[in-house]
């Protein structure tokens, strides 16, 4: 059964947009524990991974290492096709003071030596926070190395992202919490919470960035939601479904707005529908200057 | 500019250097080669162009190439280079968003071996060669950052067996307007009417400014060339155009002008797919296309009329062999 915000998983009744979704990641639940509290989200039961839920977000902990991490994002970014989204956070071993916080520039897979460039959010969102390579490891190390950071997750997470979202679309923080000074065996768990809690603003940073970013395009989710209402009242092919969702895109552009229903009266076929949208497009020439 | 990558075997280079002094505050990314980021598959160009990035690389390989047949202004022996990747500009219908997965901007900082080859490639020819700069970018529009083409004229003004294309809409020509003109260079800028600038040539200067930057080129006794490529389809196109003619017309001095091209919007067809893709809400692709020849384009009959009142008008006031239709 879910738990969530009814809004959040219920099919979409109108073609209005919905919020779109932005899913932090983590390994641990002393990590998780952080962003359940601080964005108040409830348990989703969904077919046996950990996620947590609210309107806007959702929270998948993955449990400890690459394969683990990868399969859990994949799955869900399966199931969720609306995550916009995500972002990895967590704790990392490195060069740098414990506590420092650190933007993954490039996350490289130790095992295949795989990189991966997420392409940065603009400084202004993430405080300037430092940029920094992060390597994941298959087995904890102490083998410090300046200007490269440790995890053991989020290669996993970009390689499993890669095939949904865009490389802007996936970014990983991560807080230094053992380093050459105080190596992995004198970490203790219970510090992990503390040090992930200083990650919060900059994460909420990230997260209203990309809700504006999802307000911007929202037009293409309108389209859809329209495209799936007609559709669901009339048989259509894949081919049909993208020749009516172009006709929907060039009616908004030539007229500033999608066609009321009210406009299509039902039809028995897709091409009847792509007649009608067709007419209504020549009701709107392609102009330029004052008079278009 | 929040993000700088630099091939590492270009770290210690002056321009590298000087590029990144203009950027105290950005990220410094050190990376191997700059396809390692540019040519990653994941990336959105849309989203990107929101937020551009720059790499700063050395342009392995081949750095002169022929160009296409049709490409070209009158010269025998056409060729076209790109010191930099892609362009701080945004037009709807640019071939870039279609060929490259990356919005982020390339600049190569190995000018010398550009001007080594074009020297070599000129000299492998009785008759003059041309150079046309600005293919898979704009010539002058980040020159404040990359210093290009003072370096470019420097080589030009030693080399009288070849002439260099400038192709541009920015109205950065401090470079050309601080020397005495170059009998071997000519800059020529893509026109469209101020309609068209607004809604599809987003961030370029106005078509006003760039008439008036035209202008003092002209008056600085510089060549100039017009290109008006790509014209595009509207219900009210000999309206536009008419008047944009005019327009242009008034400003400048038609009979000095080196050389007059136009071509009608094309693009090959999975550059429009993918144009299709990122930007579904374009006006201009709400426009009736077809495909010939691999290329999307207007239906036939429409293209001819389109070319026709454009050609007829341009013969006003020009002469035939200032005119290089594009094919
Ligand atoms: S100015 Fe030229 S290169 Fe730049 S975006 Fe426009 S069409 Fe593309």
């Amino acid at each position: 059964m879910n738990v969530m915000d009814d809004e959040l998983l219920s099919p979409v009744k109108s073609y209005t947009t919905r919020m779109s979704l932005v899913c932090i990641i983590t390994a641990l639940p002393a990590e998780s524990r952080v962003f359940i509290d601080s964005l108040k989200l409830k348990p989703i039961l969904d077919h046996g991974w950990r996620l947590y839920g609210n309107s806007g977000h959702l929270l998948l902990q993955t449990g400890l290492g690459k394969l683990k991490s990868a399969a859990a994002t994949s799955a869900v970014l399966h199931l969720h096709d609306d995550i916009q989204a995500v972002i990895n956070v967590g704790v990392a071993g490195g060069t740098d003071a414990i506590g420092t916080q650190l933007l993954a520039h490039c996350v490289v897979d130790q095992g295949s030596g795989f990189s991966t460039y997420p392409h940065l959010p603009p400084q202004r969102v993430v405080s300037s926070l430092p940029s920094t390579t992060i390597e994941t490891l298959d087995k904890p190390s102490d083998d410090y190395r300046a200007g490269v950071s440790f995890d053991m997750e989020a290669s996993g997470i970009f390689s499993a992202a890669s095939p949904y979202l865009s490389s802007g679309s996936v970014q990983c923080v991560k807080v230094i919490s053992d380093n050459p000074d105080a190596p992995l065996g004198e970490f203790k768990k219970d510090d992990v919470t503390a040090l992930v809690s200083t990650t919060v603003p900059v994460v909420n940073s990230l997260l209203d960035w990309y809700a504006v970013s999802a307000k911007q395009s929202s037009i293409e989710k309108d389209v859809q939601h329209l495209a799936n209402t007609l559709t669901s009242k009339t048989h259509h092919s894949v081919n049909d479904k993208l020749q009516l969702s172009r006709l929907l895109h060039q009616h908004h552009a030539l007229s500033g707005e999608l066609p009321e229903l009210t406009a299509l009266p039902e039809t028995t076929s897709a091409a009847s529908l792509r007649t009608q949208l067709n007419a209504l497009i020549n009701e709107h020439p392609l102009r330029y200057g004052d008079s278009s | 500019m929040d993000t700088i990558y630099i091939e590492k075997e270009v770290a210690a280079h002056p321009r590298t250097l000087r590029i990144c002094e203009r950027y105290p505050r950005a990220r410094q990314i050190p990376i191997n080669r700059y396809s390692d980021v540019f040519n990653s598959r994941t990336q959105n160009f849309r989203e990107q162009k929101a937020n551009p990035s720059l790499i700063l690389a050395k342009k392995p390989g081949k750095l002169i190439q022929a160009t296409p047949p049709g490409y070209h202004v009158g010269g025998e022996n056409n060729y076209y280079f790109s010191h930099m990747l892609n362009c701080v500009y945004d037009c709807r219908y640019c071939f870039l968003q279609g060929m490259y997965q990356s919005a982020n901007y390339v600049v190569f900082i190995n000018n010398e071996d550009f001007f080594d080859e074009i020297t070599r490639t000129a000299n492998q020819h009785r008759s003059a060669s041309w150079f046309f700069s600005g293919y898979d970018c704009d010539s002058l529009a980040l020159d404040p950052v990359t210093h290009f083409v003072d370096d470019c004229l420097n080589h030009f003004e030693k080399t009288p067996n070849a002439f260099l294309e400038l192709r541009t809409k920015s109205t950065q020509i401090r470079p050309l307007t601080n020397r005495s003109p170059l009998h071997n260079v000519v800059v020529a800028y893509s026109l469209s009417p101020a309609a068209i600038v607004a809604a599809e040539e987003h961030g370029t200067p106005s078509l006003e400014k760039r008439l008036d930057a035209l202008k003092t080129l002209q008056d600085n006794g510089w060549q100039i060339g017009l290109r008006f490529d790509p014209l595009l389809y509207a219900e009210n196109f000999e309206d536009l155009y008419h008047q944009f003619f005019d327009q242009v017309f008034e400003s400048l001095d038609m009979g000095a002008v080196h050389s007059v091209s136009l071509g009608v919007f094309r693009l090959p067809k999975g550059f429009h797919k993918k144009l299709v893709r990122l930007y579904p809400d374009s006006k201009l692709l709400a426009a009736p296309m077809d495909l010939r020849d691999g290329l999307m384009t207007y239906p036939q009959s429409e293209e001819l009329s389109m070319r026709k009142f454009c050609t007829d008008k341009l013969f006003t006031a020009i002469n035939k062999n200032q005119f290089f239709p594009c094919s």
